[in-house]
């Protein structure tokens, strides 16, 4: 293969869009994924990712717009998209009732894969799951990490040229996750595009580039970093507590910290334009102080992508 | 061929389910045993009363040939009309017999002795076939009696062709075994999508180039060849147990059986891409089957007495065509060139059905 001067696309999406009765599910969704590049869809549950993601699989067909996934048009050869994708779905989808090498059979049979070059991607298989000798035990014997990366073998055995994955670590540990996305960074260096869709942001940090989705729209996308520059140099302050409802009517209160929000068992909220960090820190410890909630020390965090994404979509909403 | 590999994978799940794959292949034969053995419209051992005012070698002999066979049991020997009426109110006695007297002289004169039989009639059905027995018995034993002088009435001059013996099991068997075969083939395959929609592996297969008429064929066909056999085991069972044996073509009886099940099953996957749990899948396609092949097969209930919008609907069941058709071979020993109308039929409802699962599966139905 020659090499190009910059990345081929290999996923190209222009309007896309899809209603489900009055449901307008993905909204005129346009974006591109080029070889080699790990796109991360990151959003709440119901908007809007699944259904983009089933649409560029072919499992869907949208209601206008137009998509290519690996050269192919999803509209008008789905059956050529399928042949040159490789899906894994949230809930690593295998024959539990089977073995797992009855599952990579089965997978390579259903894309023609046959003789010498199924025992080569069986041996790959099984060297990447890194459970060697385990191919005989039934599925569902398997411990949950394992069944993850043979999920994964078994999207990838017919060395697809895009691979969507559907929420692919839910249920898994930490731990697992960064194996797993470890396997993810070398695909992706190997010239696989991988587009995936997550809820949960430690995913989406491994990203190179990430799309934020609300309400069927793509609302702000960019590299994590890129996204995290949105926010500005205001100084994002966490405060925990036992307490976190009283600690965020307190905070809300301070006029020199803004757009407080409940953030897991404590609460986000950013300095007031021109207030430098240590005076937001202070000012908080003053409010939650005054107001008698128990609390944590307040401190400096870096921006998540959960900062981005609640500003962009109070951005949003202003605008409309 | 992606086809095959389907099938491969489902018959390798079904070896690793026993319980299954016995409900499958060996419960119809079972079933076709135990309620083949209980279904008879037959009436036998009937509890005979008699009260026998003539006494006489004539009228002794009328209740010994009712009780030699198998039809009657001397049940009692009342006195008087009062004990025979509380007998039969008790349900001691279902038939009773009453010899008058001067049965033999009248008898021995050429004329009509009077017997007065009595049913209980609180089953209709079987009083009506007890009652034909007697009637039976009493017509030969006065004939033989009488000797050549009086003729027996020109009525009992009947001829019953294919089931001399008009024995009911013969005629319900080929009924039992569609309805037995129809639930267990429908609900076999009915769980088998919904089964994949919960575990989330349709989805996969789905994604995968295979098409929705592959998916359906790859699971129709490994689950048609089980129940065929199962199929094969009904028959065995009716011929060993029941002498039920197949007098006419092998060939059409395999037609007709593969055709049968085969529509079975792509009723099951229809019913399986319309359904979201296994649970609904499995009442559905027991609704779906369990009744309409019982009454609208011609099972036990004749087609052509009953109203003609109901005649219609039973026109597009498998189940009717199916026991018309084995009736034919089994009982009239007839071949494929009498049952193919019944194997046309069968033929299309199977292409009706699974070009429905096919469709519902292609609509992306998830």
């Amino acid at each position: 293969m020659t090499a190009a001067p910059s990345p081929a696309v290999t996923v190209e999406v222009r309007e896309l869009t899809r209603r489900f009765g009055p449901l307008l599910a993905v909204d005129r969704v346009t974006f591109d994924a080029r070889r080699g590049e790990i796109l991360g869809f990151l959003g709440p549950n119901g908007a809007g990712k699944s259904t983009t993601l089933r649409m560029l699989c072919g499992l869907l067909s949208p209601t206008s717009g137009s998509a290519r996934v690996a050269g192919a048009d999803v509209v008008a050869e789905p059956d050529e998209v399928k042949r040159r994708i490789g899906y894994m779905s949230q809930r690593f989808s295998l024959y539990g009732d089977l073995r797992a090498s009855d599952n990579l059979d089965l997978y390579g049979a259903l894309y023609g894969m046959s003789g010498p070059e199924l025992r080569r991607r069986r041996a790959w298989a099984e060297e990447m799951t890194g459970l060697p000798g385990r191919l005989g035990d039934r599925v569902d014997d398997l411990p949950g990490g394992f069944r993850q990366r043979l999920a994964l073998a078994c999207a990838l055995l017919h060395e697809p040229e895009v691979v969507f994955l559907d929420e692919p670590t839910g249920g898994v540990d930490p731990a697992m996750r960064r194996a797993f996305f470890r396997l993810i960074d070398e695909l992706a260096a190997s010239g696989v595009t991988v587009f995936l869709t997550t809820h949960f942001l430690d995913e989406a940090e491994y990203c190179h580039r990430v799309a934020l989705i609300s309400r069927g729209r793509i609302v702000a996308e960019g590299t994590p970093t890129a996204l995290k520059a949105l926010l500005g140099e205001e100084a994002i302050v966490e405060v925990r507590s036992d307490r976190p409802g009283a600690a965020l009517e307190a905070i809300g209160g301070e006029p020199r910290l803004r757009e407080a929000a409940l953030f897991g068992a404590g609460v986000h909220a950013r300095a007031a334009p021109g207030v430098p960090e240590g005076e937001a820190l202070a000012a908080a410890e003053t409010a939650l102080e005054r107001a008698g909630v128990p609390h944590s020390a307040p401190v400096a965090v870096p921006p998540t992508l959960e900062d981005v994404f609640l500003e962009v979509v109070r951005r949003e909403e202003g605008r409309s | 061929m992606s086809l095959l590999a389907v099938a491969r994978k489902e018959l390798r799940q079904l070896s690793r389910d026993p319980r299954s794959l016995a409900v499958l292949v060996a419960m119809p034969a079972a079933l076709t045993l135990l309620f083949g053995t209980v279904l008879s419209l037959d009436v036998r051992r009937v509890p005979l009363a008699v009260l026998d005012r003539d006494s006489t070698a004539a009228s002794r002999s009328l209740v010994a040939a009712m009780t030699s066979g198998e039809y009657f049991t001397l049940s009692a020997r009342p006195s008087s009309e009062e004990e025979l009426g509380s007998l039969l109110s008790a349900g001691r006695a279902t038939v009773a017999v009453v010899v008058g007297r001067g049965f033999e002289s009248l008898l021995a004169r050429g004329e009509h002795p009077a017997v007065q039989v009595v049913v209980d009639g609180s089953n209709a059905t079987s009083a009506q076939t007890a009652l034909g027995y007697a009637e039976q018995y009493l017509t030969a034993t006065g004939a033989r009696l009488a000797g050549a002088t009086i003729a027996p009435s020109p009525a009992a001059r009947l001829r019953v062709l294919y089931n001399p013996e008009l024995a009911s099991d013969r005629f319900l068997l080929p009924g039992l075994m569609a309805m037995i075969l129809m639930i267990s083939a429908t609900v076999a395959t009915s769980l088998s999508i919904v089964r994949e929609r919960e575990t989330g592996t349709i989805e996969q297969l789905l994604v995968s180039p295979l098409t929705a008429a592959e998916v359906v064929l790859g699971k129709a066909l490994p689950y048609g060849a089980l129940s065929l056999l199962a199929a094969l085991l009904v028959m065995a069972t009716a011929w060993l147990a029941f002498g039920l044996a197949v007098k006419g073509s092998l060939l059409a009886f395999l037609s007709l059986a593969a055709l049968f099940v085969l529509g079975a099953q792509a009723l099951g996957l229809v019913i399986s891409s319309v359904t979201r749990s296994q649970q609904v899948a499995f009442q559905l396609a027991t609704y779906a089957t369990m009744l309409p092949s019982f009454v609208l097969s011609g099972f036990v209930f004749p087609l052509r007495s009953m109203p003609e919008a109901l005649q219609w609907l039973a026109a597009l069941l498998p189940a009717r065509y199916f026991v018309s058709g084995l009736r034919s071979v089994v009982l009239k020993g007839a071949g494929l060139g009498v049952v193919w109308p019944d194997l046309a039929a069968l033929a299309g409802f199977a292409a009706l059905m699974l070009g429905a699962a096919i469709w519902r599966l292609q609509r992306g139905q998830l």
